[in-house]
């Protein structure tokens, strides 16, 4: 039943909002790609619910919130004002499906709550992330949002207040990033590189308020003076930190997975790289990994591995990827991310007779499959100008006076 | 002109000419289609074949497909059946350079044809994706690249 589940490896979704027919079959890492309001978030929010119906239902009650044993109203609450009417009844009603097997929903409704704090098996990073930052750059409390915003924004913000607030990441005035037992070297550095360039990321304490602040020898930069980049990615780099915990614990032991939306927001390529890296260690560390994404740059890191595994072609191609050096654990994350598997799939928003997602796993630029050629739309419009451009070109040269 | 008497016309390539897709390896007639079912072929050449006596060691290009349509003159395309991966790209448009120079001196009559596009038809798929370095730089050399050649084009 939902909420006893860890090991889900298919999730299908019919007639949910806009989604018709979702079936998606997880591997190590799944990537979600489709235009906005495609259905990737209401999919992975209802991932979510399947998983940790528990966590999710203590979370909102804990705070308040009410649902008068409604499902539709639950539903409002849980995924945000406004979407309480994607769930429907009837013969062609909503309906999910978790590993071949039909789940009530509703059951959600009944969930009976223990002494304890049930532990949540899926760690969520919502595309709202950068909301969980006051304007002072410090952590906003559950509390501090509406009651009709989504769970998943309220739900982290309130995690990653509460660890920093317990100093499980740093001491009252100590250096976030880097950190010497925070992530491997490697992906420490190349994040410097592409998002930090030499800054610190530190607690700072202004008559007793505490905020965060970018820091080097000679400056000392409040949240608001950051860049976009940064806004979005310091509350992601505190969710990898969660997922990552130091010394010799490779993961958090509930924890199974690890969901992350619209991770290259506000980044540039070369961060986004330095990202894939981070995300390449959650998924040899053994999380499940599912991200949704704009970005052909996330998908090029897929399919450059799936390649690679294709063709046998050993670790070092993986280094050659992202710029590394050979070291031991450079080594050894690449060979591991060669033993794990990859799916991704595109939500496509037309509301026609086929289903609302196809797997585009394979990735073929060639492929007959619009879909899967195109990348789910992501590299279809440089396609298309530069066959355009191919064209003209050859137009122009063929050309000739009579 | 029609693509048959263009080909007569070109001392180099003159006794060559075949009819419908026959200059064509049978595993690459697979690889060209008509973009309508109102164009027919009008006729091929497999120019790497015909021309590697006289140049050995350049570049050739594969193959010239004459094509037409019902009251229109005809119109020549140019297919490149080869891999495409991006460590292929820069030979591609060797091979395309070292075509249009040959037409230029050596086949004027197929430069006066109706334009139809230099094709590279990639066997076993294609390996780098739209938006690369390399993509647009195919596309920047006049070549249309997919997996299957559409015929048909006219500039």
């Amino acid at each position: 039943m939902i909420g006893e589940r860890k090991y889900t490896v298919k999730l299908e979704l019919r007639n949910v909002g806009q989604l018709r027919q979702a079936f998606v079959e997880f591997g190590d890492l799944t990537i979600l790609v489709g235009p906005q309001a495609s259905g990737k978030s209401i999919f992975l929010q209802f991932l979510k619910l399947c998983l940790d119906a528990r966590k999710v239902v203590s979370d909102m009650r804990k705070h308040g919130l009410e649902w008068q044993k409604d499902f539709t109203s639950f539903l409002g609450l849980y995924l945000g004002e406004g979407m309480s009417g994607l769930w429907s009844n009837g013969p062609n009603g909503s309906q999910v499906t978790i590993d071949d097997s039909v789940e009530d929903m509703t059951k959600v409704l009944r969930v009976k709550l223990g002494k304890h704090e049930p532990e949540e098996v899926l760690f969520y990073i919502p595309a709202q992330r950068v909301l969980a930052l006051n304007q002072q750059g410090w952590w906003r409390p559950f509390s501090d949002y509406r009651p009709n915003d989504p769970y998943i924004a309220r739900a982290f913000s309130e995690n990653i207040r509460l660890l920093m607030e317990q100093g499980r990441f740093a001491q009252a005035e100590g250096g976030l990033f880097p950190k010497s037992n925070r992530l491997k070297r490697e992906i420490r550095d190349e994040l410097d590189r592409a998002i930090f360039h030499g800054f610190g990321l530190t607690i700072d304490d202004v008559g007793g308020q505490k905020r965060l602040a970018l820091v080097n020898r000679e400056a000392k930069h409040p949240f608001m003076v950051w860049s976009a980049g940064q806004r979005e990615f310091v509350p992601l780099l505190l969710g990898l930190y969660w997922l990552m915990p130091p010394a010799k614990v490779s993961r958090r032991e509930n924890l199974q997975w690890a969901v992350i939306e619209e991770v290259e927001m506000g980044l540039h390529p070369k961060a986004i790289s330095a990202v894939m890296l981070a995300v390449l260690d959650l998924v040899s560390r053994g999380y499940k990994v599912v991200l949704s994404t704009h970005s052909p740059h996330v998908l090029d890191v897929v399919w450059g591995i799936r390649t690679i595994q294709l063709h046998h072609a050993g670790y070092e191609p993986v280094l050659r990827v992202f710029g590394l050096k050979r070291t031991q654990p450079t080594q050894r994350l690449a060979e591991d991310v060669l033993q794990r598997s990859y799916r991704s799939y595109y939500f496509n928003p037309v509301l026609t007779l086929a289903p609302t997602v196809t797997d585009i796993t394979g990735l073929d630029p060639g492929s007959p499959d619009a879909a899967e050629a195109g990348w789910g739309g992501l590299s279809e419009f440089s396609g298309r100008i530069a066959d355009i451009v191919a064209e003209v070109v050859a137009g122009a040269e063929q050309r000739r006076p009579e | 002109m029609t693509f048959e008497a263009a080909v007569r016309a070109t001392r180099e390539i003159a006794v060559v000419f075949c009819n419908g897709l026959q200059a064509l390896k049978g595993e690459h007639r697979s690889a060209m289609r008509l973009r309508t079912t109102q164009c027919r072929w009008r006729g091929s050449v497999d120019l790497d074949a015909s021309l590697a006596v006289r140049y050995p060691n350049d570049a050739r290009w594969d193959y010239a497909l004459g094509y037409g349509y019902e009251n229109r003159p005809d119109g020549v395309a140019y297919v490149e059946v080869h891999p495409a991966s991006s460590h292929d790209v820069d030979g591609v448009i060797r091979k395309k350079a070292w075509l249009t120079s040959w037409i230029d001196c050596s086949a004027p009559g197929l430069g006066r044809l109706a334009a139809g596009g230099f094709h590279w038809a990639a066997v076993g798929g294609i390996r780098f994706r739209a938006g690369t370095p390399q993509h647009t730089k195919v596309a920047q050399n006049g070549i249309i690249l997919s997996r299957v050649a559409r015929i048909g084009w006219v500039a």
